[in-house]
């Protein structure tokens, strides 16, 4: 980080002078900082070499479930993560969300390791099957999100009243999230994400399990976000959403990112993300061979 | 810190009083006193001490209750249906989970532990009322009773939450709590025996001794916080042992949050 | 299947659960359950919190299991009496101020079960810590002076009583008749008045008048017989040469059943023992 160089007086000490010298490079050394952040995208998820193992058991056997993954993120983009069940998608997002640790190489998120708590104030994560507190409502789930990044409670109110509004959701916002059916209550989870604004969304098989209202009104979030400069990190087998939503793909199979790149780089070398999936796992299917 | 664990205090609070455990157990609470006041008439003389035995012995087992069903029950929940996953992921520490849900579950303790004790007074003071002369013990020694088995339920709250930062199965945590709340409750009891006469006489090794003095030491001496024959017989208590045995309480709480954080910050949810 | 088809099904099959619930009735032969107790330091460890409670329930049984023996039988068998001593044994080490357990101890060992060597053991823990009750040094004192015949103990201990708080007239009383001997009955009678004035129990009272009547009796004796023995100088060889010489009118019948006589020291004594025949 730049640090304004302030001059010591040597003599008592205690006094600290500010030379007009020292003080004009202070200035410029911000102004230039701005100015590369104007200029340089900012890198929000950076994954280095990183892997994983697990151990089952009390016995020897090793999982490696991700094996020397990097990739990164930029800023305002929507990264797709996709791979067949058991490549390593929810455990890549388990290791950007601190609840497991990489046996090697570096994570960052904001510039900061997962575990810094200021910085995950920014992140909103969705899981895919909503577990959330059984005997709180929506109205209270939404207000423990927000103070714990440190909203007041007038704003919290703003927040969820707007929300709860826009998913159609006031008449529910007052019962016990047991009571709700599995659409509604990930609806709960949106509010209580979206509450606190995030920068990073990360969502985990965003579309599953979902009517196609649900589609519709998480397919709107997600363009919406997008559209106010945040960045999405998604996971999910479903390849036409992904090549629909997404700015860049990894492909991830046995732990390995076997394929990662932008989707306008994928149209101009005129083929589909499924062959491409289909390829990674070494299955050819005849049937699309036709487009070469 | 405090403004990121507040919220989830309450929030912890919220869900350990709000399932049927906590109501469950006021309405066994008042059936006990219910009993209390049939009971008390098979006593022969001492009418007071059966009485006063009867509402702390049944109180100590509502904090049980409480401690196993809700809290327990509250942990399976968030551990086993991944409920955790999702506050572990906003910006809360680890640590400030732990102390979180501590604090929280205290609180329901405490609420329903409040409850239960107005029953019992309410229950011990009728039956005061139509038993005079029967009824000699003093109420204040009734409520130290109440308290230190209400710091009793806290020492135990403690253990739920260091094997809960320890085990991925909330049942293994909530068993050795159950395993561990008898030892405590025995423990002062077996190291008197094994240092008295008889088991000298019976030939009992040194090695035993040394062994029970460590798990003497290791485990919370619930015993020390039973203090139901004191108040039902309206005996004594030295100001001494009540400032020492709080400390105790204290400190071994704080040790065992410190190891139950240490643990936590650890330990991944696969 | 129809409601009304339902609910017809239902009532038809209450009435048979009514009549099965009947006829199925068997009366258990009264198989009283003695329950293996654990010596007391163990029972201690294992009920862990509930030690006082325990104490409370096994006294309270105890007194059940007593009042079911004498409804049926009359009286109780050293067997039982030997059970009901390790129940107030283990109770005394569980909770050793709980006061019931020492007034079982007195009335049902000491009196009842002719075992005033186990009652006073017993008693003695209670007294050690119950500092500020009077009776139990007080039942000691007794147990000595009428049953061990140990003037010097009971001495003792009716002193210890009477330096405890609240100790009522009658342990002076007592002290003074403790003096002497032969003041037996004379005593008893004192102690019986003071154990029916504290029981409020139906039942108990009961067994305490029968005997308070018994030794009433016994004492009428007595001063029948002290009355010969200044008119003749020397203690009557039969109980009827009371009546031949016109000191008394009849002799009283023993509400236990047995009757009164004289034996070689001149002391009355009856049959019975002061106790009734148990019942097959």
């Amino acid at each position: 980080m730049y640090q304004t160089k302030v001059n010591r007086e040597q003599n008592n000490g205690n006094t600290k002078k500010i030379t007009f010298q020292n003080l004009t490079t202070a200035i410029a050394l911000i102004f230039f900082k701005v100015s590369i952040n104007l200029y340089t995208v900012k890198e929000i998820i950076l994954f280095d070499n990183v892997s994983k193992t697990y151990n089952l058991g009390l016995g020897k056997k090793r999982i490696d479930v991700l094996f020397e993954v990097s990739f990164n993120v930029n800023e305002g983009e929507i990264f797709g993560f996709v791979g067949p069940n058991g490549a390593g998608k929810s455990t890549t997002i388990k290791l950007m969300l601190n609840l497991i640790y990489p046996d090697k190489g570096k994570i960052l998120i904001f510039g900061n390791k997962p575990d810094d708590t200021e910085r995950r104030k920014n992140i909103g994560y969705l899981p895919e099957i909503p577990y959330y507190f059984d005997y709180l409502t929506p109205e209270e789930l939404a207000w423990f999100s927000g103070k714990i990044i440190g909203l007041s409670d007038g704003e919290i109110k703003k927040r969820s009243d707007e929300l709860f509004s826009r998913l159609f959701f006031e008449e529910h916002r007052r019962k016990k999230i047991k009571e709700l059916s599995k659409g509604n209550a990930q609806k709960a989870g949106i509010v209580a994400t979206f509450i606190s604004h995030p920068k990073l969304l990360i969502l985990d098989e965003p579309m599953t399990g979902l009517d196609p209202i649900g589609r519709k009104l998480v397919g709107d979030l997600i363009l919406e976000f997008k559209k106010r400069g945040h960045t999405i990190f998604l996971t999910s087998h479903i390849l036409s959403d992904v090549e629909r939503f997404c700015d860049r793909v990894a492909v991830v199979y046995q732990g390995r990112i076997k394929f990662c790149d932008s989707k306008n780089n994928l149209l101009k070398s005129g083929r589909n993300l499924e062959e491409i999936f289909y390829e990674v796992i070494g299955l050819r299917n005849s049937i699309t061979t036709s487009n070469g | 810190m405090f403004k990121r664990i507040y919220p989830f205090i309450k929030v912890t609070f919220l869900e350990g009083i709000r399932n049927r455990v906590a109501a469950g157990v006021i309405i066994f609470s008042l059936i006990s006193m219910i009993s209390n006041l049939i009971i008390v008439n098979l006593a022969a003389q001492d009418v007071g001490k059966v009485a006063i035995d009867f509402a702390l012995s049944s109180f100590s087992l509502t904090g049980l209750l409480l401690i196993l069903f809700a809290c327990g029950s509250s942990l399976y929940r968030d551990i086993d249906k991944k409920t955790i996953c999702i506050v572990l992921s906003k910006a809360i520490s680890r640590k400030e989970y732990i102390l979180g849900k501590f604090f929280g579950y205290f609180l329901t303790l405490f609420f329903v532990s409040l409850i239960s004790f107005l029953i019992g007074i309410l229950t011990l003071y009728l039956i005061k009322i139509t038993h005079l002369k029967y009824f000699t013990a003093p109420f204040s020694g009734i409520f130290l009773g109440y308290l230190f088995s209400f710091i009793a339920f806290v020492l135990l709250l403690s253990v739920l939450v260091f094997f809960t930062s320890l085990t991925t199965s909330s049942f293994t945590a909530m068993l050795l709590t159950v395993v561990v709340y008898f030892i405590g409750n025995s423990i002062g009891d077996l190291r008197e025996f094994a240092e008295s006469e008889i088991a000298t006489q019976a030939g009992f090794s040194p090695v035993f001794k040394i062994i029970l003095r460590v798990v003497h030491f290791v485990v919370p001496d619930l015993g020390k916080f039973d203090l139901k024959i004191f108040s039902a017989n309206g005996l004594p208590v030295s100001f001494d042992y009540i400032f020492f045995a709080i400390s105790y309480a204290i400190i071994y709480c704080t040790i065992l949050i410190l190891l139950s954080m240490r643990a936590f910050e650890r330990r991944e949810f696969v | 299947m129809k409601k009304v088809v339902f609910w017809i099904l239902v009532l038809f099959l209450l009435p048979i659960h009514y009549i099965n619930l009947e006829k199925s009735r068997i009366t258990k032969p009264a198989v009283r359950e003695e329950k293996i107790f654990l010596p007391g330091p163990f029972l201690k460890i294992f009920s862990g919190e509930f030690k006082g409670i325990l104490a409370d329930f096994m006294v309270i049984n105890l007194s059940s299991y007593y009042g079911g023996i004498i409804i049926e039988k009359k009286e109780a068998i050293e067997k039982e009496f030997d059970y009901m001593y390790r129940v107030l044994k283990s109770a005394s080490a569980l909770d050793p101020y709980y006061f019931d357990t020492y007034y079982f101890a007195q009335s049902i060992l000491a009196w009842d079960g002719r075992m005033p060597d186990r009652a006073i053991e017993i008693l003695k823990i209670g007294s050690e810590k119950r500092k500020n009750d009077w009776l139990l040094p007080f039942w000691i004192g007794f147990d000595y002076y009428y049953f061990m015949k140990d003037r010097k103990q009971a001495a003792f201990y009716f002193r210890e009583a009477s330096n405890r708080p609240g100790a009522s007239d009658l342990v002076a009383s007592m002290s003074i008749i403790a003096d002497y001997e032969g003041g037996e009955t004379e005593m008893a009678i004192l102690f019986l008045e003071d154990m029916i004035k504290r029981t409020d129990d139906e039942h108990k009272r009961s067994k305490f008048l029968i005997r308070l009547d018994a030794l009433k009796k016994i004492r009428y004796l007595e001063q029948a017989v002290e009355n010969y023995k200044r008119k003749f100088g020397m203690v009557p060889k039969d109980l009827n040469q009371l009546i031949s010489e016109n000191i008394i009118s009849q002799i009283p019948d023993d509400p236990y059943g047995g009757k009164f006589y004289i034996d070689e020291q001149g002391r009355v004594k009856t049959t019975s023992n002061l106790r009734f025949v148990r019942k097959k």
